[in-house]
């Protein structure tokens, strides 16, 4: 909407344009004029006159008035015409068209054209207009003639240049359409436009000056400063001179001036309501031309300035005015906040977070008025610098308000404009937030409009009510009044507006020019006339309309839109469009709950309740009276604050006193006026709440709040049917000052004795409505709701999506908050415990006849009564309610029901009297009752029972937390969900809280579960009661924690019945490397339990320890009731074995082994899903089974010459040489104290190893070991498998001899049939190999591969598991890790119940009982099995195979004697391609004497063999070692000694 | 004569006041209305302005014809409002700062959350103390 433009005519709106008026050739005058305003810049009005030349001249240039300067009181201070007259009537200058041809015609034409010219020019000159004459011509006419032109200048006494030749018409021939023809007319035209501006810039100026000349006069004639009132007239029109001239600086300097002078001007005290009004009148227009200007030249923080100011002066008159004037003042206010937030708003909303403006100092702007002062207009003193930029944060206001209202100004009287624009002022560039503007934002602004729109409708309702009242009064002895008595039937039709500016004038035919002025009395009558006619409810509702529009897409305005909504709803309904205002309050009150501002959500509820009740809305009426009264018993216990720092008065006071107190008045009016702008709402917002704030005062003290209570708790216990009828006895009307119904002074008139009607019948509810008070308190996520709604297209007002719930808001939960969930624990399998705790907000008690609990499983719903307190921990599940019965609870029209129902409730007898808070424990479940409170520790507990309004019922006690609960026993497995808790509050009442649809826990709740905790908040019963509303519920158990799990609406039954024990037996020794260790995994039913039907377990490997990792293990599960029975390997993964249908008391046993390929220990889990889950976990610990050895050595003295080798020899790997036989000697060392039966032995050697076993292993190799065992295994596996398996484990062929062998380098040792190993027993296996190839770098020879198993009568047996004593109710299962002499010991002591519960097991059991031994043992080798035959693959070592040079072998002979020389010979063998050259030392040896040369040279040809001898002599006898012999090869740097051999040397 | 301005309020995350004073005397009805439609009006202001700023102390957010809002904006997004009608802002600050340490002081409190509504007395004493002290 655009303000401005409704308000004000196009004069005041738009800037001034020089006029130019148009004489002559009048066919061109359209078209000059609109070139000038649509092409030209500046634009200029050229007013074409068709008027005679002497008519013409005395409109335009006729004689001025003549004013004295010195006078009396001055009739106004702004003529209302003056502005349009200049800009429309009296012309700057006169643009005569005159034709070419009557410049060059005859004598006569001449004549006739200069007659008319100088009758025009003298006009002109008269008034200091210009003149122009323009010569219309063709194009290509060229220019004037000189003589012509010379001749007009001088009788004209006229400028030369301002005879100029206009070619506006085309010549002949051509279009006046062509574009070249417009070109050349354009140009005329702008030189005429030229000189146009000059001239008028002279005119307005000599105006101006004349005008200054003419108010200097004035002041040294009076010999002080002007009056007010001129002063103001002087700037104004100095001001708007200066914007005909588009001196926009000098204009602002002028307005300001003039606004000054306004502020000055005398109203009187107690100010006169049309003067008062008239000053307004011209300060709004200087105040709208300020704000125009300053927004347009981009000094946005000038004109923010303006609009706080003009606020601020204008928000309240220095006194009282009459009411009527106050009303009009009211919406002069309205229509400046309008304007202003047009204006001003829209630009502060476009700005930035930050922006940057120029700071003036203050010294730059002293400095700027220097000159200024001294001329000033209105005396006052010098203002600061009218350019200087704005002021920040929170001083601007004030700040600002003294440079406008210092009444200087900046701008000379000459109207020159020079300095005005603070040219030397210093600015410097400042980032400001724009948050300091935030009280000129448009929602600001529209927002205070709205307020004062409402204040105004007020007041207008006042003189309403008062002339209505007798105000015929006011209308006597008025020339207006028509009528004396009653009601004034007033005429405003002869009342038109005055000469000047805000004035009205009387029309009246016998006073001089037709109008006499209006008297003060007349002036408020006419005032009034209009205020009761235009003002209305509908009219405050379009200012909001335009505020609530621009609020609604405004993002980040939710609240100033709920806080409009509040007040455009009370104007809704004064409008009687109650609907509307039942949406707009509905949005308000939810935003208010749930933000949790009380005092305003009151407000808004109050309302609220009043629009329900004229809506015919008993159920909502009665609801918000329900909130309304927990809301002020919650306020009653608001904490202490609020309570004043200061001041005695009200220390003491509660707020509440302070809503009830009443009749206050509107203080905040009284404040000081003078108290800068920043107080210029608060009277008037104050009185624009006051009607508002006054309907709080409905609801007094606690005691009415008690009684408002009462009286709707007791409707709740009669029906509905009665507050409906006292609604419609209300009249509809009632909303001003009429009290609420049933919430005012005692009980309301809702209550039967009140209504004094009798109780209605129960089916008969008049006007077919039901009786019956059903309401469900549903969580509604609004914003989530709203956004869905966004993105579908679809943007429905909240109210309209709370209208799709079954009810508008849970502010029911203010009344009474819930807080449910499950026990943390079941008491046993077949039953679960469900707790609800209900705080009742109320300020008294609320009746509550019973809880009805809605759950829902898979098979349907149930229902179940919720009884008081705790549920005892032996009592049985109890009784559901029949399904028709529930099934109506949750409907609206169930009142049938509820007779039926009651047969099937559960009566509470009263508890006996001095019955306080009885312990829940100590007495049977029979004698609980309703109402019964648990009060078993705790702060926010239940109280005891009070004697209810019903018979039979019992009361939730006011602010305290009472537990309801309910034991119930799950029908089937799955999800089991508490939908719904039903109150049933009397026969008549239902309050229904969907508990599925609240979140279970939002970080509002201090504790999930709490509905309601943060709208709770404050007060005794407030957050700190709901953070823990079952704090006082302990669980039964020796921990005594807490009992129940607030939120948990959800319960995943598992199991019904009993939970089956899981437990296994362990392997009764100790499990070795790569055996089978066998397990059982044994499940067990328990008598009184359910059959397991459908369950399936589950095994896992779960943490390993010592090196093993979960990959080395596989678990062999014997899977004898799947789909394909049989034996199920299992590596590091989860399997699931499905179990078939095991009776109550039997067992079921599940044959598992495990076989791990590293040491260590891992822990094997089973789970059992029934679908609860019970675990079991076995630990294993495997150990190696042998110790293995090997030594490699070579023939004895045989020694090889070797390369060096390039690479560094690597640790752990033996060097051997091409072709010299190596024997390998591998020993086997059995380490655990268990029987081990060795079947085989087989070398498989690395393929790429190049090392051949030298013969046959079945010949060449032996074994050696301790005596063979007993015999061949008699297990089944035994002696019939032994030779199957042994021959698939000899490789290809067993029998191929040294070359099949070497062939797959590969070979099998039988070693003595089945011999047994027992702990430290050693067997040795010798290989001969021999390297054929080279190998540069470390491989391993190969493998050894051992198959041994446990022998018979040394099986390993798993244990079985002792039976349970009790059925295990836990869930987590039983953990049969421990140590296996434990679980022997168990096993073995009861071994009794062992058979026992054998004899229970079915024929499904895997188990059987062949297979068991006695002594509690399962045999691990029943079929199926895996295969009991073990190879423990062992590595041999790493070998490399370097080239031999040369083979060196000392010889000597076998016997010595002492003396007797013998030969010891070197024997040489080079194996290589070229001849080695070697240097042979013969060490030294202590025993021996050496004959010959000991160090000879020697050359060894290719493939040749060679020797060197020496005479040797034995000195001493006993052994002696023969000395060594160093070979070096230099060109080879490789050496060799030989490890000489001991001889015995005997003496001689 | 009037009455000075200075309400200053508390809310907590979820928007709602946890801790409201009024630090200068008692008000009319009409007054603690305007006092209660201005702070929670500027609750928008707040939000828009805080994330403008890096400072929790965002200066004035809001006015309202005489009356001025400053902000004071914790790490836990807990909002200080200040009702007043043009005190210093180095003194609001100083006061702000000082109500920052004893709200810290009362969140330390184990059973204290950050919605529960602060009706400790010792609190209540000492802000009003401090707004004695510093801006009274």
């Amino acid at each position: 909407m655009n303000f401005v433009a409704s308000f004000y005519p196009q004069e005041h709106r738009t800037p001034p344009l020089p006029l130019v008026a148009l004489i002559g050739c009048s066919e061109l005058h359209r078209e000059i004029s609109d070139y000038f305003i649509q092409h030209h810049r500046p634009p200029l009005v050229f007013h074409g006159s068709n008027e005679p030349l002497e008519q013409f001249v005395a409109r335009a240039f006729g004689p001025k008035k003549q004013s004295p300067l010195v006078g009396g009181p001055l009739p106004g201070i702004l003529k209302a015409d003056w502005f349009a007259k200049h800009r429309g009537k009296k012309p700057a200058m006169v643009v005569a068209l005159v034709e070419r041809r009557e410049l060059d015609g005859d004598p006569s034409t001449w004549n006739r054209m200069m007659y008319g010219l100088k009758q025009l020019a003298d006009a002109a000159g008269q008034r200091g207009a210009g003149v122009l004459v323009g010569v219309v011509q063709q194009q290509g006419q060229g220019d004037l003639p000189p003589d012509r032109v010379q001749a007009v200048s001088h009788n004209l006494t006229l400028d030369r240049r301002l005879i100029l030749p206009l070619a506006l018409l085309p010549p002949p021939g051509v279009a006046p359409d062509d574009p070249a023809t417009r070109h050349v007319r354009d140009a005329a035209l702008t030189r005429l436009g030229r000189l146009a501006l000059e001239l008028a810039a002279a005119y307005y100026g000599r105006l101006a000056r004349a005008v200054a000349d003419k108010a200097a006069a004035r002041r040294s004639a009076l010999g002080g400063p002007l009056p007010p009132e001129l002063a103001a007239r002087t700037a104004f029109k100095l001001a708007v001179y200066a914007e005909f001239r588009q001196d926009w600086a000098t204009a602002v300097a002028h307005y300001r001036e003039a606004y000054a002078a306004i502020l000055a001007v005398q109203i009187g005290l107690p100010p006169r309501p049309q003067r008062w009004s008239e000053v307004c009148a011209v300060a709004e227009l200087v105040h709208l031309k300020l704000l125009m200007l300053a927004v347009h030249q981009g000094r946005l923080e000038e004109a923010v300035a303006q609009v706080r100011a003009h606020l601020g002066h204008f928000a309240r008159p220095k006194g009282v005015l009459p009411a009527s004037a106050q009303g009009a003042h009211l919406g002069f206010l309205v229509r400046q906040y309008q304007v202003a937030a047009q204006e001003v708003g829209t630009h502060v909303d476009a700005l930035p977070a930050y922006y940057t403006t120029t700071t003036t100092t203050g010294a730059a702007g002293t400095a700027a008025i220097g000159g200024g002062g001294t001329t000033s207009v209105g005396g006052g003193p010098a203002a600061a610098g009218m350019t200087g930029g704005s002021t920040t944060g929170a001083a601007g206001g004030g700040l600002m308000q003294q440079q406008l209202t210092g009444g200087g100004a900046t701008a000379g009287m000459t109207g020159t404009g020079a300095g005005i624009t603070g040219s030397g002022a210093t600015g410097s560039s400042t980032i400001v937030s724009s948050a300091s503007l935030k009280d000129c934002s448009r929602a600001h602004l529209l927002m205070a409009a709205a307020r004062l729109a409402v204040a105004r409708r007020q007041q207008a309702d006042a003189l309403r009510a008062a002339r209505a009242g007798g105000g015929g009064a006011l209308g006597s002895g008025s020339a207006l009044g028509s009528g004396g008595g009653g009601a004034a039937a007033l005429d405003t039709a002869p009342v038109r507006r005055g000469p000047y500016v805000g004035q009205l004038v009387l029309r009246n035919e016998a006073a001089q020019g037709g109008y006499s002025p209006l008297s003060d009395q007349d002036y408020l009558l006419f005032l009034e006339s209009e205020e009761c006619r235009l003002v209305t409810p509908a009219a405050v509702i379009d200012v909001m309309s335009s505020a609530l529009l621009l609020l609604k897409d405004a993002p980040g305005a939710d609240r100033l839109r709920s806080q409009l909504g509040g007040l455009m709803a009370q104007e809704h309904v004064l409008a009687g469009s109650l609907s509307s205002a039942r949406k707009l309050l509905l949005q308000v009150c939810h935003q208010y709950r749930r933000e949790g501002w009380l005092l305003p959500l009151l407000q808004a509820l109050l309302s609220l309740r009043d629009v329900a009740q004229r809506l015919r809305l008993p159920a909502e009426h009665l609801c918000y009276s329900l909130e309304i009264c927990a809301l002020a018993n919650q306020l009653q216990y608001k904490p202490a604050v609020l309570v004043p720092l200061y001041g005695s008065g009200g220390s003491g006071q509660h707020p509440i006193k302070f809503l009830t107190a009443g009749g206050s008045g509107a203080a905040v009016g009284d404040e000081d006026g003078g108290d800068a702008g920043g107080n210029d709402g608060n009277g008037t917002v104050s009185t624009a709440i006051s009607e508002q704030a006054s309907c709080c005062a409905r609801l007094v003290d606690l005691g009415t709040a008690m009684a408002a209570c009462r009286s709707a708790v007791q409707t709740l216990i009669t029906g509905i049917s009665e507050i409906k009828q006292g609604i419609m006895k209300t009249a509809p009307t009632s909303t001003d000052g009429t009290p609420a119904p049933g919430a005012g002074a005692g009980p309301g008139p809702f209550s039967p004795d009140a209504s004094g009607l009798a109780p209605a019948p129960a089916t008969g509810a008049s006007g077919g409505l039901p009786r019956h008070f059903h309401y469900t308190v549903e969580h509604l996520d609004l914003r989530e709701a709203q956004r869905r709604a966004r993105d579908a297209g679809d943007p429905r007002p909240v109210a309209e999506l709370m209208h799709r719930h079954t009810q508008h808001d849970y502010g029911w939960s203010r009344c009474v908050s819930l807080a449910a969930g499950f026990a943390y624990t079941r008491p046993d399998p077949d039953s679960a415990d469900f707790y609800l705790g209900l705080f009742c907000g109320l300020p008294r008690g609320l009746p509550l006849k019973a809880v009805v609990l809605h759950f829902a499983d898979d098979q349907g719903d149930m229902w179940v009564q919720a009884l008081p307190g705790v549920v005892p921990p032996h009592a049985p599940p109890y009784p559901l309610l029949p399904g028709h019965i529930g099934s109506a609870l949750d409907s609206a029209t169930h009142s049938f029901h509820h007779l039926h129902l009651n047969t099937h409730l559960r009566q509470h007898p009263p508890p006996p009297p001095g019955a306080d808070g009885a312990q829940p424990d100590a007495e049977p479940e029979a004698e609980r009752t309703a109402g019964h409170a648990h009060a078993a520790g705790g702060p926010a507990s239940t109280s005891s029972t009070s004697g209810g309004p019903g018979e039979g019922s019992a009361t939730l006690p006011p602010q305290r937390w009472t537990h309801y609960s309910a034991r119930l026993a799950p029908r089937c497995l799955g999800r089991l969900r508490a939908e719904r808790a039903i109150l049933l509050l009397s026969d008549h009442a239902t309050v229904v809280f969907k508990l599925a649809s609240f979140p279970p826990a939002t970080a509002a709740s201090a504790q999930p579960g709490v509905l309601t905790g943060p709208l709770l908040g404050g007060g005794r019963g407030g957050a700190d009661a709901a953070a823990a509303p079952f704090r006082s519920v302990r669980s039964s158990g020796p921990t005594g924690g807490p009992a129940v799990s607030p939120g948990q609406l959800v319960l995943n039954v598992a199991h019904l019945g009993p939970l089956p024990s899981l437990s296994y037996g362990l392997p009764s020794g100790l499990a070795l490397l790569g055996e089978h260790a066998p397990l059982l995994a044994v499940l067990e039913v328990p008598r009184e339990g359910r059959p397991l039907v459908n369950a399936c377990m589950e095994f896992v490997i779960g943490r390993t320890s010592g090196g093993l990792q979960p990959g080395d293990i596989v678990l062999v599960v014997d899977d004898a009731a799947g789909p394909q029975p049989g034996l199920m390997a299992l590596n590091n993964e989860r399997y699931r074995i499905q179990l078939p249908t095991v009776q109550p008391g039997r067992r079921y046993t599940v044959r598992l082994w495990a076989r791990a390929s590293a040491a260590g220990t891992a822990a094997v889990g089973a789970m059992l899903l029934c679908p609860a889950q019970v675990t079991a976990t076995a630990t294993l610990t495997f150990e190696e089974p042998f110790d293995f050895k090997c030594r490699m050595s070579s023939e004895v003295g045989v020694h090889t010459l070797s390369l060096p080798r390039l690479t560094s020899r690597d640790l752990g790997s033996t060097a051997l040489t091409i072709g010299q036989p190596v024997v390998l000697t591998a020993m086997l060392r059995a380490l655990q104290p268990a029987v081990v039966e060795v079947a085989s032995a087989q070398v498989a050697l690395e393929p790429g190893s190049a090392i051949r076993l030298v013969a046959d292993p079945n010949q060449q190799l032996a074994a050696h070991g301790p005596p063979p065992g007993v015999g061949p295994p008699t297990g089944p596996g035994g002696p019939s498998q032994a030779p199957t398996s042994l021959a698939s484990t000899l490789g290809p062929d067993p029998a191929a001899g040294p070359a099949g062998a070497a062939a797959v380098a590969s070979g099998a040792l039988v070693v003595a049939p089945y011999t047994r190993l027992t702990k430290s027993d050693v067997m040795t296996l010798l290989l001969p190999i021999c390297p054929t190839e080279l190998l540069d770098h470390p491989r391993s020879l190969g493998r050894l591969n051992i198959r041994w198993r446990r022998p018979a009568g040394h099986v390993l047996l798993p244990q079985q598991p002792a039976p349970h004593a009790t059925a295990s109710g836990s869930g987590s299962g039983s953990d049969a890790a421990g140590s296996s002499a434990e679980d022997g010991g168990f096993a073995g002591a009861e071994a009794g119940d062992a058979e026992g519960q054998r004899e229970g097991e079915g024929a499904e059991g895997a188990v059987g009982e062949a297979n068991q031994r006695g002594d509690g043992f399962v045999d691990p080798l029943a079929p199926p099995c895996p295969d009991p035959w073990v190879t423990t693959t062992l590595e041999l070592p790493r070998v490399t195979v370097a080239e031999s040079l040369l083979t060196a072998r000392t010889v000597g002979p076998s016997a010595i004697t002492t003396g007797i020389p013998f030969t010891y010979s070197l024997q040489l063998q080079n194996f290589g391609t070229t001849p080695l050259e070697l240097m042979i030392t013969l060490q030294d040896a202590p025993g021996f004497a050496c004959a010959n040369e000991r160090s000879p040279s020697l050359s060894v040809p290719p493939r040749e063999r060679a020797g060197v001898s020496w005479q040797l002599t034995a000195s001493q006898p006993g052994h002696q070692l023969l000395p060594g012999v160093r070979l070096l090869a230099p060109r080879h740097n490789c050496a060799l000694t030989t490890q000489s051999p001991h001889v015995y040397v005997q003496p001689f | 004569m009037s009455v000075p301005t200075l309400t200053f309020v508390i809310v907590g995350q979820e928007d709602h006041p946890i801790y409201e004073v009024d630090l200068t005397g008692p008000k009319e009805q009409q007054t603690q209305y305007l006092h209660q439609f201005v702070l929670h009006s500027s609750l928008d202001a707040v939000d828009e302005q805080m994330w403008t700023s890096k400072e929790p102390h965002l200066k004035v957010v809001d006015r309202f014809n005489g009356l001025q809002v400053t902000a004071f904006v914790t790490a836990g997004n807990t909002r200080f409002l200040l009702l007043h009608d043009g005190r210093s802002d180095d003194a609001i600050r100083a006061f702000f700062t000082e109500v920052y340490d004893l709200y810290l002081r009362v969140m330390l409190n184990p059973f204290h959350t950050p919605t529960t509504r602060i009706t400790s007395r010792e609190f209540d004493r000492k802000v009003k103390l401090l707004a004695k002290r510093l801006i009274g």
